[in-house]
């Protein structure tokens, strides 16, 4: 969020205020129409956090206060925390955090840093390539026959779970196109928004 | 392929890679899936999906972004400020007092947050200019500082034991149980140190009554504290604390009495503060007891037995909520950052979970992790030397990687081995811990110097800011000596 947006939204009721960061522009500098997609995505997906607080603080309130453990707060849990930390990939690749040593890469001059950049987006791409290829068949089926998860309450976790597998690993491919084709046109790495970076 | 060939290959692949710039959780994924590949066509690949799939419906992970979410609320507040100038008040009118006060709050804070980062750049915000203007040492500032800040991933809550206790299969609860010891000693350390030395040479750390600065944080602490005004109001929270501490010596019987003590102690705390929020007569308490509430809540269930990580964490994030709240300072953006910053944390240590476990797998079902081991069995070294070389590459993987690369890339292989020399993988889990506290420090690729630099002023570089780690990582060395030598420190409370 620049500091536009956020005193627009600090100025709005809540629920607007969630609209206009939901809808907000990625924080990048270099935006393509792939961001104007996966960011809205993610900002959806991050407020499942709060669910995710929210059904365990209740399941504790209910086990200690009411002496009334509930069935299905454990799975619910399970559920939104693997969409979490799915879709999380997808957005730590749009803010280009992802795990990696730079120590070499920052001394390179920028045409060996744009090779080494191919390397990694093909890294990523035979990955996905792999796993997707691999386990397309297991994911659909899956989600066909509205596999459950073997429990008294019984959500469909695998037959959600497993086709995102690879829904999240092909936005993270795309994504991963998209930043590598996005710096090409840069004298640097976009790593505008990163708070930490010195 | 033979599995030594194949481990060499596979060596040199992740060098050449990561060298490269590679993201660390794709690198080892795309390995992974080769030696899947190799090893047994097609049809192995779906152990791939498999594996991401398992790792993500693990309930226990769930405490992660729970954890940093709250750690990032309170950052966002200004829960830290008021909690430094109540210490400040109570302990900085001694010699090097704001550099042990900087210590202390470390400790507070690291026992309410499980990740690095945030902590080490609030202490720059807040406790740096603070030092600086008094006219401290920088190095001493600014070592303390960062060892300080580092704590966050040893005392518990802390991510780097949630994720070690999941990829080695060991109890997460009993891991934090046995982190508290090493992680008090650790800071207590740090404060003997700030003592000795600024008694040493006392031009390193000037009185506050020395000079006269004009603001009125400095006016202020020069009052005498009230203890009474203190006791009555951290009663609540210490009943909550000692409850959990009776429970421990007595066993855990009623596990329904522990609960009660906490939440009522938790809930009469936060009453406290509510009606406390206008009153300026209670400084202290107004500072200090928004954060032992959360210790108390978050670390007594734990301790207590009373719920697991995951539900510990939950009223963690409603208790902080309900302070913000309490002091007015709730905001839609302010919850929305908090949620982007941990969404972005929770994809880097995932993703890289998730492709190491990938990695992992397909290297010990090629028959990898009994090939090492072997290896190392083969060269006949004391089990103790084994351990020692263990930590030495430890350290040097520190250098240049995140702990959680190198608790991700290691821990697959070296676990099975220390198991297998008879030792006890939760002592083997704190030993790793305080190897990372020196990771965090030791340069060129320390993360504690890039976090403070991030909001020191300009003037200080990041070769001063590393030369200030010295003192501090030989003390760091010296507590894991300890730990090595005396493995009863760590593991007395977990048996």
């Amino acid at each position: 969020m620049n500091e536009e947006t956020k005193r627009i939204i600090a100025a709005s009721s809540v629920p607007r205020g969630v609209l206009i960061w939901l809808t907000a522009a990625p924080d990048n500098e270099s935006v393509s129409f792939i961001d104007r997609i996966t960011t809205p995505i993610s900002r959806t997906v991050m407020a499942l956090i709060v669910v995710a607080v929210a059904v365990t603080f209740f399941e504790v309130v209910s086990r200690y206060v009411f002496r009334s453990p509930t069935l299905w707060a454990n799975e619910l849990t399970l559920w939104t925390g693997s969409v979490i930390f799915l879709i999380a990939g997808v957005f730590a690749m749009q803010r280009r955090s992802h795990i990696r040593i730079t120590a070499v890469y920052d001394l390179l001059p920028r045409r060996l840093q744009v090779a080494c950049d191919f390397i990694s987006t093909l890294v990523v791409a035979a990955y996905a390539t792999m796993m997707i290829y691999a386990s397309f068949n297991i994911a659909l089926k899956t989600f066909l026959s509205w596999e459950r998860f073997g429990t008294f309450w019984n959500p469909p976790i695998p037959a959600t779970i497993k086709p995102l597998v690879l829904i999240a690993t092909l936005l993270i491919t795309i994504q991963a196109i998209n930043n590598f084709i996005l710096d090409l046109k840069r004298t640097s790495p976009d790593t505008s928004f990163d708070e930490f970076k010195p | 392929m033979d599995i030594g060939t194949l481990s060499l290959l596979l060596l040199v692949g992740i060098f050449a890679l990561l060298v490269m710039g590679v993201p660390l959780g794709f690198a080892t994924g795309l390995l992974g899936a080769l030696i899947i590949f190799s090893n047994f066509g097609v049809p192995g690949l779906g152990l791939v999906m498999q594996r991401v799939y398992d790792l993500a419906i693990t309930y226990a992970i769930i405490a992660v972004p729970l954890f940093i979410v709250m750690a990032s609320l309170l950052e966002r507040s200004g829960i830290a400020k008021d909690m430094y100038d109540a210490l400040n008040r109570v302990i900085g009118r001694i010699r090097g007092g704001v550099a042990i006060v900087t210590t202390v709050m470390a400790v507070i804070m690291a026992a309410m947050s499980g990740i690095i980062g945030g902590e080490i750049v609030l202490l720059g915000l807040v406790a740096l200019p603070q030092m600086l203007r008094l006219g401290y040492d920088k190095h001493l500032a600014i070592g303390t500082i960062c060892a300080g800040g580092s704590l966050g991933t040893m005392i518990p809550p802390s991510v780097v034991l949630i994720i070690f206790g999941l990829i080695t299969e060991t109890s997460i609860t009993a891991l934090f149980t046995a982190a508290f010891i090493p992680g008090i000693m650790l800071a207590s350390t740090y404060i003997g140190y700030i003592v000795v030395k600024t008694s040493l040479n006392p031009a390193l750390a000037p009185m506050q009554t020395d000079i006269t600065v004009a603001g009125d944080a400095l006016a202020m602490s020069n009052v005498a504290p009230k203890w009474s005004e203190m006791a009555y109001c951290l009663f609540p929270v210490l009943v909550g604390l000692i409850a959990v501490a009776y429970a421990r010596v007595q066993g855990f019987g009623g596990i329904e009495q522990v609960a009660f003590f906490i939440f009522a102690s938790s809930a009469t705390g936060l009453i406290l503060v509510y009606f406390l929020r206008a009153d300026n007569r209670h400084a202290i308490a107004k500072g200090l007891l928004p954060p032992l509430i959360i210790v108390d809540l978050v670390l007594g269930s734990i301790y207590g037995g009373v719920t697991g990580i995951t539900e510990a964490a939950s009223m963690g994030v409603v208790a902080t909520l309900v302070l913000i709240t309490i002091r007015n300072e709730l905001g839609l953006v302010m919850v929305l950052e908090s949620l982007e910053q941990t969404f972005k944390s929770v994809g880097t240590i995932l993703w890289v979970t998730f492709g190491a476990t990938v990695l992992a797998g397909a290297y010990s079902l090629s028959g990898g992790n009994k090939y090492v081991a072997d290896l190392i069995f083969g060269l006949e070294i004391a089990p103790i030397g084994i351990i020692l070389v263990m930590m030495l590459i430890f350290l040097i993987l520190g250098m240049f990687m995140d702990w959680i690369g190198i608790v991700l890339l290691t821990m697959p292989v070296f676990m099975p081995i220390v198991i297998k020399l008879g030792y006890d993988p939760i002592w083997f889990g704190i030993l790793f811990c305080v190897n990372m506290q020196v990771a965090f420090l030791t340069p060129p690729f320390g993360s504690a110097a890039f976090y403070l630099k991030s909001v020191t002023p300009p003037e200080i570089d990041l070769v001063t800011i590393y030369r200030s780690f010295g003192p501090f990582i030989v003390l760091q060395l010296a507590v894991l000596a300890l730990l090595v030598a005396f493995p009863e420190i760590s593991l007395f409370l977990v048996r």
